[in-house]
């Protein structure tokens, strides 16, 4: 695909340095509501 | 995705098929890494990403039925985060407009070094992530999100257009109206800058 805009290319490659630490386990009790939802929801037919 | 290879993703979706909430509660820990790294990549402004995970996760029960097997499991869930956050920033009516005077110092610094025709100086990164993102922010929904998977996550056309489900053609087109947009933001800002 063509690119022309070097400066946006030299902005995003220095964005891209950027790591992203955060943790991406479900936070304590998300699953077991979003499940809880979920199944009553797909139970109702809603 | 959980590191855990030995996940029976076949069987849980069996037993969730059977209003199994332990089976639902498994999915969701198994997919939330998958979820909440595209969550966090496509994220609207003010809107928490637990409650878009969340968002994503109640599409996925209510659409089991609907799953065929055509692509991996993970995949279609994917697919249901990306469109889900597309939809969440269409929802928000109004992007920001930011003027050169909005800029942080190093905000300014980074769009100077990367703008200047002489310049060799390496822009900083975390000020560079965040002018980006001040920039995508400006873009139309779907160009946006086209932009960041292509640009920041470096991602090809067909995979944008296998998550997405547009065409190729669809993918290029946004790409090439979002860049003609992003050099326009490029050039306002250093107008404003000059002035």
């Amino acid at each position: 695909m063509k690119r022309s805009n070097p400066a946006w290319e030299r902005l995003v490659a220095a964005a891209r340095n950027v790591p992203d630490e955060r943790d991406v386990q479900a936070p304590f009790g998300f699953a077991t509501r979003v499940a809880e939802i979920g199944m009553t929801s797909k139970r109702m037919g809603l | 995705m959980s590191d855990d290879q030995s996940f029976d993703l076949v069987g849980c979706l069996d037993r969730v098929r059977s209003h199994d909430q332990a089976a639902a509660r498994q999915l969701v820990e198994h997919l939330y890494p998958i979820v909440i790294r595209i969550v966090r990549a496509h994220l609207p402004r003010r809107v928490p990403e637990e409650d878009l995970a969340q968002d994503v996760f109640l599409k996925m029960f209510t659409r089991l039925d609907q799953y065929q097997g055509a692509m991996p499991f993970p995949h279609w869930v994917s697919r249901i985060a990306v469109t889900t956050c597309i939809d969440q920033l269409r929802a928000q009516k109004r992007r920001p407009e930011y003027r050169w005077a909005d800029l942080s110092e190093g905000q300014a610094e980074a769009l100077e070094a990367v703008t200047a025709d002489d310049s060799e100086q390496a822009p900083d990164a975390l000020a560079s992530h965040e002018l980006v993102h001040r920039l995508l922010d400006q873009l139309k929904p779907a160009d946006r999100s086209v932009i960041q998977m292509l640009d920041l996550e470096q991602k090809s056309i067909a995979e944008i257009s296998s998550l997405t489900g547009w065409s190729p053609s669809l993918v290029k087109v946004r790409a090439f109206r979002a860049r003609r947009k992003l050099q326009k933001l490029f050039a306002e800002l250093r107008k404003k800058e000059g002035s």
